[in-house]
């Protein structure tokens, strides 16, 4: 089996170096990923869920939440899988704005001697409340009375609703 | 009966190359109706490269630019791409027609990310379906042969980063992730199928990890692709269960267009 997969790695190198060189290149680019471990793509993404996870009192959330009605505006009826924006961009905008010059892999860049350095990153990051209010509007949820807020949900319920954590970026 | 069915319908690669196509193309659609094109979010505050080589080329290429020009010019981008897939199925046999539609997806895929501030990867399954096709016919075996490296290496190192990162060593774990995936989605939708079957796993931890388990062998199988084809059937019904599994139990229905990439598993190369 092994001897069959390197007889055809070694028919395609002479018949195809153009090919071959392509090849090595891309899957070298991955082992250099791995190697220096930055972000490997694409072969990172199924990642997710691989460590453990401990019992939490409350699942966490970020959501727009109506200020009249006191509760979470559902965003699981937009349309198609619109509802996954919904659910990432507020989660990241919180990510981001606690990480070091809000590019939370910065520590990987640094760590092979780059980094990220910018400021208008973390600038431009002030104005996602209110550019969120839009996009949400635009994909039906009514804005007019919701803020973000960060909504901890325990067996079904709404347990406990916070501040997001974003002051780092308006020092 | 599967592989007899694609035998008679898909009988050239012209077959498989226009479904592949329309597949794209369809998906693309979708995405637009979900609202996640890049003119949908051109305007976004983000701007995320990450740790990631090809992020900050397109940066310092200034490529990242290119939506915050206005919607009109993201709009004109995304309109753009899906005519592309619609050239490249009425041109199926020019392949630089394949390789433009293919660029703009990658293009797309980049700035798309760096404007959601995540760097997803429901894409990716694409480029790996579309990379036979970019190459002169003389070379679709072994460019084939690539496509389907890279699709195992990449559902094996999943399964593998489970098995490393230890998430199987914990009996509960599973749970735990269930009832964070869903823990809005159960307080808005009590009553609708996935949350009962959410709800019966939480509360049967040892079945949950069983489906975990099971998600983790699924992928570290992928590592007998790399050395031989036999088991390639097998290969390309694991990645529709684990999808579909992944749609069902942790609603990502978004990755459900990475099953595109059974084609490479299904493909017979007799029948080219």
């Amino acid at each position: 089996m092994l001897k069959s997969t390197l007889n055809n790695i070694s028919d395609i190198r002479k018949s195809h170096p153009g090919f071959f060189k392509f090849s090595v290149i891309v899957l070298s680019v991955y082992a250099l990923q791995m190697l220096i471990k930055t972000e490997i793509t694409p072969l990172g993404y199924f990642s997710l869920y691989s460590n453990p996870m401990e019992e939490q009192t409350a699942y966490y959330q970020i959501l727009p939440y109506d200020t009249v009605q006191k509760k979470p505006l559902n965003i699981y009826n937009t349309s198609g899988t619109g509802f996954l924006m919904l659910e990432i961009l507020p989660t990241r905008y919180e990510i981001l704005a606690n990480s070091d010059h809000c590019n939370q892999m910065n520590h990987k860049l640094r760590r092979i001697g780059l980094g990220d350095n910018n400021l208008q990153d973390c600038q431009h990051l002030t104005s996602f409340k209110t550019w969120f209010k839009t996009y949400a509007n635009s994909h039906g949820i009514d804005m007019k009375h919701a803020v973000l807020l960060n909504c901890g949900f325990k067996d079904g319920e709404l347990k406990e609703i916070k501040a997001i954590n974003d002051t780092a970026i308006f020092k | 009966m599967i592989q007899q069915f694609l035998n008679k319908h898909l009988k050239d690669v012209w077959a498989w190359k226009r479904l592949v196509l329309t597949f794209i193309l369809v998906s693309l659609i979708y995405f637009w109706y979900s609202g996640m094109m890049l003119h949908h979010i051109w305007d976004s505050p983000f701007n995320y490269k990450g740790a990631d080589f090809t992020y900050w080329l397109f940066h310092w290429l200034r490529l990242d630019q290119i939506p915050s020009s206005g919607y009109g010019v993201s709009l004109f981008f995304s309109t753009v791409l899906l005519l592309s897939f619609l050239l490249a199925i009425v041109k199926i046999g020019n392949r630089y027609a394949t390789i433009i539609a293919g660029i703009l997806l990658l293009m797309y895929q980049v700035l798309f990310n760096g404007k959601l501030g995540y760097h997803t990867h429901h894409l990716f399954g694409f480029q790996f379906a579309l990379l036979p096709f970019y190459f002169k016919d003389d070379l679709f075996k072994a460019s084939l042969g690539l496509a389907r490296v890279l699709c195992c290496l990449a559902y094996f190192f999943a399964g593998f980063f489970k098995l490393y990162q230890g998430a199987w060593l914990s009996l509960d774990s599973f749970s735990h992730v269930l009832s964070n995936q869903h823990a809005a989605y159960m307080f808005f939708q009590p009553e609708g199928i996935r949350t009962s079957i959410v709800v019966y796993l939480i509360g049967h931890p040892v079945l949950g990890y069983l489906f975990f388990l099971s998600a983790m062998f699924l992928q570290l199988f992928f590592i007998f692709g790399l050395f031989t084809n036999r088991f390639n059937f097998l290969l390309a019904l694991f990645i529709l269960l684990f999808h579909v599994m992944d749609w069902f139990l942790m609603n990502l229905g978004v990755f459900m267009g990475m099953t595109l990439m059974m084609w490479l598993m299904l493909y017979k190369e007799n029948k080219a």
